[in-house]
């Protein structure tokens, strides 16, 4: 980040190429949507660079990047109309395109449906509210810390972990409650 | 241990986050109780489903698209603009132009005064008075210096490119 705040060109590629799927995928997971994800990617790292002299070396780039993600997609996520629960169709398409974009496709009918019940766990996950969602996807997908969490949403340590927590256990309750966990159980 | 605080304390757990001697605790109550050690199986489910799925790769494209901007917004275009334009383009060609007229009225008048001798009376007066010198010197300075940099546009970067 140093030579990036020096101008050098090549440790922009680098830290773009580092880090860019990250943000992609932290963002793909919160707005449901490629487009919007790859959207909100570019323009992070527009922001990441374009204010590159403001950041203090030592400290953590990975959480400052992530918090500029973070307030992005509140943004696109506030300039929705309005959130709705997706159909079965638009699940199995969400599905088919996570993998697609991955280079696998299902061999199996067991793979098929772990994936629509995976993205079936992730449209819930958006529908939580924003304070339990973005904790839960950067601890559990992204491996940051509590510490690390609560500079991105500049919170206590204390409230990114129970939100994370609070969160997990709100998505058991509506997985519970709809009988999903039983059926996968039935399945094993 | 009761059921309903270990319910609390599951997802942490199960995540291997508990607090030191609580996963122990924990640990002894499920062991007893077959209601929690379905709810930690559930979580543990739900928690691997998460864990599990998929990442989404960026294309060429993408990371193409990313790299440009994000070079971009590092190092803004050269920008051209003149070194000293306070009043904009058409205004330094008014203030050229108002320097021309001045210059050239300032012959004309030099021309009738040799004629009429008064030209000689006048600039006696003028260096006479130290005052009147100083002040007519830096204005024919300011105007001299003005004209030749309305009329020759120089440009200015407004960044540099290093190392691109």
């Amino acid at each position: 980040m140093a030579q990036a705040q020096n101008g050098n060109g090549r440790a922009v590629d680098v830290l773009v190429s580092r880090h860019y799927g990250s943000i992609l995928n932290f963002a793909y997971r919160l707005l449901g949507n490629r487009d919007s994800a790859a959207d909100v990617s570019q323009k992070t790292f527009t922001r990441v660079f374009a204010s590159a002299k403001t950041f203090k070396i030592g400290k953590r780039f990975k959480t400052w990047m992530f918090a500029i993600a973070a307030n992005l997609c509140r943004d696109e996520l506030r300039s929705k109309a309005s959130k709705k629960e997706a159909s079965l169709e638009e699940i199995q398409e969400k599905a088919g395109d996570a993998f697609s974009a991955g280079g696998t496709a299902p061999d199996t009918f067991d793979e098929a449906a772990d994936r629509v019940f995976s993205e079936r766990i992730w449209e819930k996950v958006r529908s939580l509210p924003e304070k339990m969602a973005i904790p839960l996807i950067l601890h559990y997908r992204d491996g940051l810390t509590f510490t690390e969490i609560s500079e991105v949403m500049k919170v206590p340590v204390g409230s990114a972990k129970s939100w994370t927590f609070h969160g997990i256990r709100r998505l058991r309750a509506e997985f519970g409650g709809e009988g999903f966990l039983d059926l996968k159980a039935e399945g094993e | 241990m009761r059921c309903k605080e270990v319910q609390n304390l599951l997802v942490e757990y199960v995540s291997d986050e508990s607090a030191p001697g609580t996963a122990d605790r924990v640990a002894g109550h499920l062991e007893a109780c077959s209601g929690c050690r379905e709810s930690a199986r559930e979580l543990r489910f739900l928690l691997s489903a998460i864990w599990d799925s998929p990442a989404i790769e960026p294309t060429h494209h993408e990371l193409a698209v990313a790299r440009v901007s994000a070079r971009e917004a590092l190092a803004p275009r050269i920008v051209r603009r003149p070194a000293f334009a306070p009043l904009g383009r058409l205004g330094d060609w008014a203030f050229a132009l108002a320097s021309v007229l001045v210059l050239a009225l300032a012959v004309a008048v030099q021309q009738a005064f040799s004629e009429s001798g008064l030209l000689r009376a006048f600039l006696a007066d003028v260096i006479s008075h130290p005052i009147v010198l100083v002040v007519s010197f830096v204005s024919i300075a300011v105007v001299a210096s003005f004209l030749p940099i309305c009329l020759i546009r120089k440009g200015v970067p407004n960044g540099a490119y290093n190392g691109l």
